[in-house]
């Protein structure tokens, strides 16, 4: 009966990996039984009354604070859409599958397995993914995608991936790129910030790196650059950041810059408000929603530290006069499925807005495409239409730029739940640094008469 | 003097021992369940984050703070006993791998439960005393009025701890029950009873961590709040050795010290991968822990 712990331990790890591998066993039979009883339709996923499309996101888990909510506020609109009866005299079902950002553990109560949620979809089948989130995630599925000839729409992430015409001709983005945004805040930092010393810090992925690169092409070059990797946020908690929060403060930098998501703007600006150092924030779109951040700050004996930050927008702040802001708040509050607490005083949150611009992105385009279509003749639209969203800018594809928005404007976190625009002044550029960022006239569109 | 308060070297070891009692505490929790029961409580942080969230979420955010923390400890003393009446106790006896097997699974559903009811959103914990660190010449020494009731704190949980199981009449039957049951139960000691308890404790001690660890983190108490405290003071408990309350405190402290100087002067990004390796290191020298008197003890 003697037992030592560190068999135990090693009982525990292989404990650990049987039910796992168990799970993924068990799901994939589901899987094999699901795409053996249906038959395809002409246009798969397409029928005389309903066009199917899916995505994969992470429902729970490591990503899920604040991005969980994103596709349904896209499904917002399509609900919206259906009451008054659908696109084209078809109705859209949206099937969200949980692939906890791929990451096993945190919560995670759907399948990790981006690979294996996406094979679901198909199955179904869906018309195309619409709004799949995350960078590594959907670049794991880019050639599944691609072999089965589904569009791979509006991917939610600022990578440069997804503009590739030439090797993924399905594969389309929705967000500015890190790079563009970057290059349009270190424009703002030049200009009103010039000579102060620079830190950043940035997510050890293609979101830092991008983001560092969009800097240094405006000539930002911080003094201190250091990039976090998510795991260790969450394993280590806020006092993670500590000793790169302290080396900024002693490197005295008095403009820091994070590419950071939301958890890690929260630990960061914890952390220098612990040290009493308070530089000017400045913070990209990915992680500077007022809402999301605020909330780990409530109820706490001090003002949100988030207040005065800098940031970007692409689209319309809250105090800004956009028709549209009315417009996505009655979406939001009539989706009682997807959102039952949201009411006519519920701060609409970043997220929800971008859910919503790609969510009117698809049904535009799904009008455009007319009430017969195809893959190839609706990615052909997708390609020719300009549309109405509630984007700062046009959103625009061409054969060789599958990118989405190219610019926005600049924002200054006002409250714990709002931003206003300094300026109102709308700026544009590419991902390269020969591109320059040049002032566009606000391009912001009305909403499209049939969507009121 | 002021300066060398406010030093670098300075800053590591308070940052370090503030995050250490908490690993500490977390430790302390383990140990107390695997000295009376012979099982790895893998849903140690699960459980205090579940108690966490009854004595803050579910009372309004205007309820003062010390009954919000008085309902996690009730909330925490429940469930322990709880678990170990409903789940636990079916285990005793089978072989090793069920109890491991039933703890992870346990962790996983209350994770999901947790973000069925609350949501994933971060919510913000009220603290009593400022996080702010205190200031010597405008440099910031690396200790806030919060970061010390911290420490005051998980000082005085360790006590109460260790008085009740030296010096009253309860402790003795605690640690006979875990040391000798079939004796203790011939002598009169209810063993099931004292188990229960023991699990009770254990998940009290919790319930402090995770309101300690919600409020002072920055990141606010989410399902998965203690996932990464649970982890280093698991590698805590693993280096003191299961059996020991002392190594539990002692690991737990070293621990937050070393990893902070390695945060510091390395990269924050390699305080895992040190902490790991610390792990093998343990395991291979001492699979016993540091701190275990009797490695061979249970007949």
């Amino acid at each position: 009966m003697e037992v030592r712990r560190t068999r135990r331990l090693t009982i525990g790890g292989s404990a650990l990996a049987l039910s796992l591998s168990l799970s993924l066993i068990t799901m994939g039979t589901s899987m094999g039984a699901a795409s053996a009883s249906t038959r395809a339709p002409k246009v798969p996923g397409v029928t005389a009354k309903q066009v199917t499309i899916g995505a994969t996101v992470p429902l729970t888990g490591i990503a899920s604070q604040g991005y969980s909510e994103v596709a349904k506020a896209a499904n917002a609109v399509f609900t919206w859409v259906n009451q008054h009866g659908g696109v084209n005299g078809r109705k859209i079902k949206y099937v969200l599958k949980d692939d906890c950002y791929g990451t096993p553990g945190f919560g995670c109560t759907g399948n990790p397995n981006t690979v294996a949620q996406t094979k679901a979809l198909l199955a179904l089948p869906v018309f195309a993914t619409v709004g799949s989130l995350g960078t590594p995630t959907q670049d794991s599925v880019r050639a599944l995608l691609k072999a089965n000839h589904v569009p791979q729409l509006f991917v939610n992430s600022g990578s440069k991936d997804w503009n590739n015409p030439k090797t993924y001709p399905g594969l389309f983005g929705w967000q500015t790129s890190y790079t563009t945004e970057s290059k349009i805040l270190g424009q703002y930092i030049n200009a009103h910030f010039a000579g102060q010393k620079v830190c950043f810090l940035g997510q050890n992925d293609d979101f830092g790196a991008d983001g560092l690169l969009g800097l240094n092409y405006v000539g930002v070059n911080p003094v201190d650059s250091v990039m976090y990797n998510v795991a260790g946020l969450v394993t280590g908690g806020g006092g993670y950041f500590t000793p790169f929060i302290s080396k900024f403060q002693s490197d005295g930098c008095k403009v820091v810059v994070l590419d950071t998501i939301p958890g890690a703007t929260d630990a960061a600006l914890g952390n220098a408000l612990a040290l009493g150092y308070s530089p000017q924030w400045v913070i990209s779109s990915v992680g500077a929603d007022p809402v999301t951040v605020d909330a780990a700050f409530a109820g706490k004996p001090f003002p949100d530290p988030e207040i005065g930050a800098i940031s970007f927008s692409y689209l319309p702040a809250t105090s800004d006069p956009s028709v549209w802001n009315g417009w996505m708040r009655t979406v939001m509050a009539n989706d009682k499925a997807d959102f039952p607490n949201f009411t006519s005083t519920t701060p609409l949150d970043g997220n929800m807005a971008y859910g919503i611009g790609w969510g009117v992105a698809f049904v535009e385009a799904l009008k455009a495409a007319g009430r017969n279509f195809t893959r190839a003749s609706f990615l052909h639209t997708l390609m020719s239409t300009s549309f109405q969203t509630p984007a700062l800018v046009p959103l625009r594809y061409s054969p060789t730029n599958h990118q989405g928005l190219n610019g926005g404007y600049i924002v200054k976190v006002t409250s714990s739940s709002s931003t206003s625009v300094l300026d109102r002044t709308v700026y544009t550029t590419g991902s390269t640094k020969s591109s320059p960022v040049v002032v566009t006239s606000k391009l912001s569109t009305a909403i499209p008469a049939w969507l009121q | 003097m002021s300066s060398v308060l406010t030093s670098r070297n300075v800053a590591d070891v308070l940052g370090g021992i503030t995050n250490g009692v908490i690993y500490s505490l977390v430790a302390l929790s383990l140990v107390l369940v695997w000295r009376s029961t012979r099982i790895l409580n893998f849903a140690q942080g699960a459980m205090a984050m579940i108690a966490a969230y009854i004595g803050f979420a579910v009372l309004a955010p205007s309820t003062n703070y010390w009954v919000s923390m008085a309902v996690a400890i009730i909330a925490g003393l429940a469930l322990g006993g709880l678990t170990e009446r409903v789940i636990v106790r079916g285990l005793y006896g089978k072989p090793e791998i069920n109890p491991v097997v039933a703890m992870v699974g346990f962790l996983l559903v209350l994770e999901s439960v947790a973000a069925a009811i609350w949501s994933t959103t971060s919510r913000g914990l009220p603290t009593p005393f400022s996080i702010v660190d205190w200031q010597i010449n405008h440099k910031p020494v690396a200790l806030s009025p919060f970061a010390l009731y911290e420490i005051v704190t998980a000082v005085v949980v360790m006590t109460v701890i260790a008085l009740l199981f030296q010096f009253t009449k309860l402790g003795l039957k605690l640690r006979a029950a875990a040391l000798a049951p079939e004796v203790s139960r011939l002598l009169g000691v209810r063993v099931g009873r004292m188990l229960t308890l023991g699990w009770m404790l254990s998940s009290g001690v919790g319930a402090v961590t995770a309101v300690l660890v919600a409020s002072n983190y920055f990141t606010g108490l989410t399902p998965t709040t203690m996932d990464g405290v649970f982890a280093f003071g698991f590698i805590a408990a693993a280096i003191g050795g299961l059996d020991s309350p002392v190594g539990a405190l002692v690991s737990g402290v070293s621990l937050g010290i070393i990893l902070q100087f390695v945060g510091d002067y390395l990269n924050s990004n390699d305080i895992i991968l040190v902490a790991l390796g610390m792990l093998i290191v343990s395991l291979m020298v001492r699979p016993n822990g540091v701190f275990t008197r009797s490695a061979q003890r249970r007949v």
